[in-house]
């Protein structure tokens, strides 16, 4: 993550405390606990760079986990990309709950410029606000050329978006730089 | 009890009648008669006017065509009311006052409808009867002619057997029919309109497809307001062809029955071909027709069309309690009237199939004609207006199980009807006939019976109405730089309504999709349970094992209970082993044995795991966390 990404957007979305969100209405303390413990070995495996881990993982992922469990799981592989859960990460863009969708798309764009370019196209296209701001960032974090027009495109129809990258040109113009440059 | 004439059908008849002593009755050969009006004219009494006519009352009369002879039966008192021995050949048709029939030797009889006495015994010309038809008083006959190659078509008086005028023609000629005064006579591809009294030709109508591979016409057939040349299938309206309005050819789906049976010039007679036959109800607009009956042997349908010439949807079914046969089918206003091998007659309600009147036999009979019967409404006090559709289906069902071979045609209806019903347990009895499960006994008959409903579960099952608008809208995924945000709820009611296999990998996708509305996910998970095809299994399973574990998903909507329905469905043994059934039984076993499974999903897929799961699941209850082992670590 580079210094001057502005993290509130990713925090937004990406950080938001387990606890809040990613359990459910009514769990009992001990299957908070067995979540929790389960988590912590996911984390265990998502850090092992062993091929088998990446295998029981994405077997694992492919027979359902519980949401907090997937959010620490990608939030490791935002951080700790592994190019045999590609898929897995792929996947899991296209959950239902937003929050898992918005983390699966920095994991997807973390595994590379190319990975980047598409999770920047998907995050553009979807129909959570949020995730689109996430393209805008990412597109930020990864530029190129297709991330660039995906971010013009979006600006076209999103105000929001719209209204971030008028901000980042007159931030850019102000200070002498490119588009897009003044914020990085 | 006497039947009255309805006005309305009274008073065209009287218009179509133009001269004095020339009796608007008209009887179509084969069962199906129309005899529109009737008289207090009485035996020999030919000079009934007009007024003494429009006064006049019906007078159902059943002619049964016996190896020996004809029967006439009164089917209101239930009585004999003439025999007359004769060496039948053709098919008999009548008037008000006559019942004229084709004998032994090509002569012409006529009896007396009252009396049974023989008015006159005529010879005809050429060399063997085509059709014969009757209005008023005028009798026509085509005729193989006596020179080769040639054709006649003659008229006769109806009074005394008197020749009034003949036509030679080059063509074969088909069979005709007359209304009013004119006399329609099949020609080729032309249908010839003749004046009844002398025979001159006043117009010459072409059949709309008049190409040198076009078909010949095989016969007019005036059944109500209605005036139709056809041959097979096919058909056009003559009134239509003209008004100046053009003929448009109008055909129902074919491998049932025909509508215009095809006899290759010569009239033979009632015949086992008969037994099998299509009655249509031809409407007054001369547009597609809406109701039709089909006589299978042992067995009747009714049936609604669709507007293309399918059959749109069952409206009552009846089946013989023994192996006797129908040998002829009549379609009243109100009443259907069958007529048995056995001479024994059983009379429908027309919109219900309910049984109203039965007459013992005792002769064995070849063929009838059913002169002025149904017209009198069935009183609606104290039955229903119509079937309930379960017990339609259930009709349906009785049908498609009888082991009797003569009832295929018959029975290949009843399962394309029973394929386009919309209610599940329809298409499972269809696919139970698929897979074997019903009528495996060996022989042809179930064979092709079968053969004929796996090429129904091939295409799309349900009514199919705007199936493909439906189909086109379904594709669509939400996105926003596209700017689709598709409502799916509704098509997913409209494809479930269709069930076409296509519709599946569509639905899946909305399913997976995570832009789809909670509300949309539940009529979507509906509808795949009730297409209730396999090629969602693995889309299914994949939304099941994604979001079991996800409390909020699953409070979100019935999705995922839905779901479960259908894995439970998939589950479920049939017949052989299928991968499918092991998927579906894997996932539910999977997700129930999950700790993290949401407890209400697993309170609901516990009593719907298959039987062989239940007993490993209640040894295992309550599940208990197995994260290391589950993790594989």
């Amino acid at each position: 993550m580079g210094p001057r990404l502005p993290h509130v957007v990713l925090l937004a979305l990406t950080l938001t405390p387990v606890a809040a969100w990613a359990r459910g209405p009514a769990l009992a303390p001990a299957a908070e606990a067995r979540i929790e413990s389960v988590a912590a070995q996911v984390r265990v495996l998502a850090l092992d760079p062993a091929p088998e881990a990446g295998k029981r993982l994405a077997e694992q992922v492919q027979r359902g986990l519980p949401p907090a469990v997937l959010a620490v799981l990608l939030d490791v592989l935002g951080d700790r990309p592994r190019g045999d859960l590609t898929r897995t990460v792929v996947g899991l863009t296209r959950d239902r709950r937003p929050e898992i969708r918005a983390r699966a798309i920095v994991a997807w764009a973390a595994l590379g410029e190319s990975f980047a370019a598409q999770a920047i196209a998907a995050a553009a296209d979807d129909i959570d606000a949020r995730i689109r701001v996430l393209a805008w960032v990412l597109a930020r974090r990864h530029p190129s050329p297709s991330s660039d027009a995906v971010v013009q495109a979006l600006a076209a129809r999103d105000g929001e978006i719209a209204a971030r990258v008028d901000a980042d040109r007159r931030l850019a113009s102000a200070e002498g730089l490119p588009s897009g440059e003044a914020d990085r | 009890m006497i039947a009255r004439a309805a006005p309305m059908v009274l008073a065209l008849s009287l218009a179509a009648c133009t001269t004095v002593g020339a009796l608007p009755a008209e009887a179509s050969a084969f069962g199906n008669v129309v005899l529109l009006a009737e008289s207090r004219c009485g035996p020999g009494d030919f000079g009934c006017d007009r007024a003494e006519r429009r006064h006049g009352r019906r007078d159902p009369l059943v002619v049964l065509v016996e190896d020996g002879g004809l029967r006439a039966v009164d089917p209101l008192a239930g009585e004999v009311r003439w025999w007359r021995p004769l060496p039948v050949l053709g098919h008999p048709v009548a008037n008000a006052t006559s019942v004229f029939v084709p004998v032994r030797g090509n002569e012409l009889a006529a009896i007396d409808r009252w009396t049974g006495e023989l008015r006159f015994r005529v010879p005809l010309p050429g060399e063997a009867i085509t059709g014969l038809t009757v209005t008023g008083a005028t009798v026509v006959a085509t005729m193989i002619g006596s020179t080769r190659g040639r054709s006649e078509v003659v008229a006769l008086s109806g009074a005394d057997g008197r020749p009034l005028w003949s036509r030679s023609s080059a063509s074969a000629l088909g069979v005709p029919a007359a209304k009013g005064k004119l006399v329609w006579v099949p020609q080729g591809r032309q249908v010839l309109a003749l004046h009844r009294r002398s025979g001159r030709e006043l117009a010459r109508v072409d059949a709309p497809e008049t190409g040198p591979d076009a078909p010949w016409i095989e016969r007019v057939d005036v059944q109500g307001h209605a005036i139709l040349a056809g041959r097979s299938e096919h058909w056009f309206d003559l009134r239509a062809a003209t008004s100046g309005r053009g003929a448009t050819e109008r055909s129902i789906e074919a491998g049932y029955a025909s509508p215009f049976p095809v006899f290759a010039g010569i009239d033979p007679g009632h015949g086992d071909g008969e037994r099998t036959r299509l009655w249509i109800d031809f409407p007054a607009d001369a547009g597609p027709p809406r109701e039709a009956v089909l006589l299978g042997r042992r067995a009747v349908v009714a049936f609604r069309l669709a507007p293309d010439g399918t059959p749109a949807r069952a409206r009552w079914a009846w089946l013989a309690e023994d192996r006797r046969e129908v040998v002829a089918l009549d379609v009243g206003e109100h009443r259907v009237t069958l007529v048995r091998e056995d001479g024994s007659l059983v009379v429908l309600a027309r919109d219900t199939g309910e049984e109203l009147d039965r007459l013992m036999g005792g002769e064995s009979v070849r063929g009838a004609l059913v002169l002025d019967m149904g017209h009198e409404p069935v009183s609606t006090e104290g039955r229903p207006r119509r079937v309930a559709e379960a017990d339609v289906r259930a009709q349906l069902v009785a049908v498609l199980e009888d082991v009797d071979p003569r009832l295929l045609p018959v029975q290949k209806l009843s399962a394309r009807l029973l394929w386009r019903d919309e209610a599940p347990s329809a298409r499972r009895t269809i696919q139970a006939l698929a897979r074997g499960e019903l009528r495996s006994e060996p022989g042809f008959a179930a064979e092709e019976l079968r053969a004929h409903v796996l090429d129904l579960t091939h295409g799309a099952w349900g009514t199919e109405d705007d199936a493909d608008a439906s189909l086109r809208a379904l594709s669509r995924r939400a996105s926003f730089l596209h700017d689709e945000h598709p409502i799916v709820a509704p098509l997913a009611r409209e494809v479930a309504r269709s069930g076409r296999p296509e519709v599946v990998p569509h639905l899946v996708e909305h399913l997976l999709h995570p832009a789809t509305r909670d509300t949309d996910l539940t009529e979507i998970a509906r509808a795949i349970v009730v297409i209730d095809h396999p090629t969602a299994l693995e889309g299914v399973a994949t939304f099941v094992r994604r979001y079991h574990a996800d409390p909020q998903v699953v409070h979100a909507s019935r999705a995922l209970q839905l779901c479960i329905d259908f894995l439970v469905a998939q589950a479920r043994p049939r017949g052989e082993s299928r991968p499918d059934a092991t998927l579906a039984r894997a996932v539910l076993h999977e997700v129930w044995s999950d700790p993290f499974t949401d407890p209400s999903l697993r309170a609901y897929i516990g009593p719907r795991l298959p039987t062989g799961d239940t007993k490993q699941a209640d040894e295992r209850l309550p599940p208990q966390l197995p994260e290391v082992l589950h993790m594989g670590l």
